[in-house]
């Protein structure tokens, strides 16, 4: 799924990617979010979660997100740590719980004037990255039932 | 327990430049062993820590010309390395694996042509997840830290005017200690004035970065008392680690692994946090110290905030913390900013900083994004 046309679209430096990260970026390009379950206890993790957090294990099946999660915490980030990431102004640094259970440490977009809350209800997406660089995977506010929540 | 702190050594801190992280630790070694009453030949353990760049190991001592040696390693526990480090000296000290050991931290993070905030914000090359997680600007303790505060800040009502009042504490203690950097007064409007680094972070949240090196001598407390300098005995340590859980039912930014750490090192000191006379918290961020003062029991989880107003943490305070500026205000050695200043506080030797009470003393250590803890209790009297 690619980004709304209400929303503005990030800014990403261009990411590559590596031997373990390939599958999670073709899913990105599609517009999805690869997790990992568990081959040994069916627990689900985030895609960069080495070994299960809960029998060690390695080894696991990857699945494709539902696609929705709540927001849990947030920063506004005014000083970016890289050149690239200055392009937008301000920008929301976010941990979105997913409906499947896993954190993922995603930058957040809002509607304009739409401030950030705890359980904000988001839509994870994806955006190519600078230089042809893989597609980003992100997080939009979504309309929850009575619209965007006021700034 | 047996072990005591015979002697504490500090170089120049701040912009300190032209001096490698190697001839700066030496310089605290020296000052330490000497503060002791002790030679470098008296030496025979050496713990070392030298931030995340590990400019230090085991070499270094032998470099510095010590003679043989009993124990000897370079320790990686982040900010919870310095309890971490006295703790593993005091029981080699019980069990006769060595009798004197010294305990080192020393950094140069700054260089004269890079801003502070450059030292910590340098990207490697942005790859794989690692890279999905830095283009999206969900990296770097500042950036990580505003998240975890946040999260604190929701759960609870936490407000950045009770995180001024940590700043604005610590920034009067600073006003006592020669070695401070920034000594200048500061009010809670002047923290509200200044700039979001990544918010509910401001820039008078935030520690500053330091270059300098800082050293102590662990000896037992039976020749500590025959050194120089009064002992500082070890009372209690313990250690808590903590993953930083990214999954739904996670308490991240809410509790640390200071829960375990306090209650192990108190236990074995035979304390509780009322004993606590002058409490040195690891203060990366103002939020640290809140979230540490809950998790240790100050007070119960959700009220640091109510808890550090009115100048609670501040000279004159009910509870000395901090009390010589800590990382926010005097200078940034990881545990040894906290661990340095306890020694000078138990000692007596704070002067226009000296707490009334200084008895027994509590040393955080914490670091990564909340995952890594240390605690040490120490206190005037043999134990």
């Amino acid at each position: 799924m690619s980004s709304t046309a209400s929303m503005p679209t990030p800014t990403f430096p261009p990411v590559r990617r590596t031997t373990d990260s390939a599958d999670f970026f073709d899913a990105a390009a599609d517009g999805g979010v690869l997790l990992r379950r568990c081959d040994s206890c069916r627990m689900v993790r985030g895609p960069q979660v080495r070994w299960c957090p809960q029998c060690h294990e390695a080894a696991h099946q990857i699945q494709l997100a539902e696609g929705s999660g709540r927001l849990v915490s947030w920063a506004v980030v005014h000083r970016p740590p890289h050149p690239m990431l200055e392009a937008d102004g301000p920008y929301v640094a976010g941990l979105v719980e997913v409906d499947e259970g896993p954190w993922l440490p995603v930058r957040v977009v809002t509607a304009p004037n739409q401030a950030p809350h705890v359980g904000m209800l988001v839509r994870l997406v994806a955006s190519a990255s600078a230089e042809d660089g893989e597609a980003i995977v992100f997080a939009e506010a979504a309309f929850d039932a009575g619209g965007p929540t006021p700034a | 327990m047996n072990a005591a702190i015979a002697g504490l050594g500090l170089t120049e801190m701040g912009k300190v430049f032209g001096r490698s992280t190697a001839d700066l630790a030496a310089d605290a070694v020296r000052r330490a062993v000497t503060d002791a009453g002790l030679t470098l030949g008296d030496v025979d353990g050496m713990l070392m820590s030298s931030g995340m760049r590990n400019e230090l190991d085991p070499r270094f001592a032998f470099e510095l010309g010590l003679p043989r040696l009993r124990l000897l390693a370079a320790v990686q526990a982040f900010g919870a390395s310095a309890g971490s480090m006295i703790a593993s000296a005091a029981r080699a000290i019980a069990d006769g694996t060595a009798t004197t050991v010294v305990c080192l931290f020393a950094d140069t993070p700054l260089r004269s042509d890079a801003r502070a905030g450059a030292t910590w914000g340098r990207f490697t090359a942005l790859e794989g997840f690692h890279g999905w997680q830095l283009a999206g600007g969900v990296t770097t303790p500042n950036i990580l830290y505003a998240v975890a505060a946040r999260r604190h800040m929701e759960a609870y009502g936490t407000t950045t005017e009770q995180l001024a009042e940590i700043a604005v504490a610590q920034r009067a203690w600073a006003a006592g200690n020669p070695m401070a950097q920034f000594r200048t007064p500061l009010t809670v409007e002047d923290h509200q004035a200044s700039p979001w680094i990544a918010d509910p972070l401001r820039r008078l949240d935030c520690c500053l970065v330091s270059n300098g090196a800082a050293a102590v001598v662990v000896t037992s407390a039976e020749r500590a008392a025959d050194l120089a300098q009064p002992p500082v005995h070890v009372w209690g340590y313990g250690e808590g680690h903590r993953p930083r859980q990214l999954m739904a039912g996670s308490t991240w930014g809410i509790e640390t692994a200071a829960v375990e750490s306090g209650r192990t090192a108190m236990t074995r000191a035979g304390v509780t946090a009322a004993d606590i006379d002058v409490v040195e918290l690891y203060d990366c961020y103002t939020y640290t110290v809140l979230v540490t003062l809950e998790d240790y029991g100050f007070c119960p989880k959700g009220e640091g905030g109510a808890f550090v107003e009115g100048g609670r943490l501040a000279p004159g305070g009910d509870l000395a913390c901090n009390t010589g500026g800590g990382q926010l205000s005097s200078f940034y050695m990881w545990g040894y900013t906290p661990l340095s200043e306890a020694v000078i506080q138990v000692r007596g030797q704070g002067g226009d900083r000296q707490a009334p009470r200084h008895d027994v003393a509590l040393v955080s250590g914490n670091g990564g994004i909340l995952e890594y803890h240390s605690t040490l209790i120490l206190g005037r009297e043999a134990r």
